[in-house]
């Protein structure tokens, strides 16, 4: 909650988002990535917030990304591996376009 | 293939396209894992943005640093080889990031192959190694 004086209080949603899936971020990122898609249900706001939102959201999902522990979740969290293990293969750019045609 | 939970919630995310997936996720993300010294994971992001120059980049000098390391580096920095050599030769397949970085990379897994082989006791494996792979530096 943030109370100022020129401004209605406002209900930081992102911020108490971030609160609760901190505590289980690296463990299971995967399932902390769900949280953050309710903070772009507020990407439909007028002007400048929904943009806001959206912005919020991303942050979170870079927070997740840098903070998970490093092993097969987070190779599923980022994609782009065979599942196999460590095998490198950029498969990227076919990934991109198999969603821009469906 | 396999894709990324991110990559799959892209839409959610209001990110409907590569490049802004790259720009907004990917990319910043590498550059915070680099900051917090997750190297590995900072180079798979940046393949995955298709940053091949960085992560041609980062590798050579990720390589180096484990080469000085004591004892090797550890754990930490055999994963960092390994998935090092995969990126090499899969770049050198595709003809990607070619370079002084990529050649420095080349050259620095092969100074580890022969001191691996040096450590085991096959003193010959780790001469050929050395001999026929390490160009001298020459002015």
């Amino acid at each position: 909650m943030s109370l100022s004086s020129s401004l209605p209080p406002a209900l930081g949603l992102s911020t108490l988002i971030w609160r609760y899936v901190r505590q289980f971020v690296r463990l299971d990122s995967k399932e902390a990535l769900q949280y953050v898609y309710i903070v772009t249900l507020g990407a439909d706001q007028p002007g400048i917030i929904g943009k806001d939102q959206l912005e919020l959201a991303w942050d979170l999902v870079r927070r997740i990304v840098v903070l998970a522990n490093a092993g097969p979740a987070w190779d599923e969290l980022v994609g782009g591996f065979r599942a196999d293990g460590m095998r490198f293969v950029c498969l990227f750019s076919s990934c991109f376009a198999y969603r821009d045609t469906h | 293939m396999q894709t990324g939970a991110i990559e799959q919630a892209a839409p959610l995310l209001k990110l409907d396209d590569g490049h802004n997936l790259n720009a907004e996720i990917f990319v910043p993300a590498a550059r915070q894992a680099e900051e917090s010294d997750r190297v590995l994971q900072a180079i798979k992001l940046y393949n995955l943005a298709g940053e091949y120059t960085t992560v041609i980049n980062s590798l050579a000098t990720a390589l180096g640093t484990t080469l000085a390391a004591p004892g090797g580096g550890g754990e930490r920095a055999r994963s960092l080889e390994a998935a090092a050599i995969d990126i090499t030769r899969h770049y050198e397949r595709v003809g990607r990031a070619p370079g002084r970085a990529r050649d420095a990379g080349v050259q620095l897994l092969r100074i580890r192959e022969a001191l691996d082989a040096k450590a085991d006791g096959r003193v010959d494996r780790a001469l050929e190694v050395g001999v026929h792979s390490i160009t001298p530096y020459t002015c």
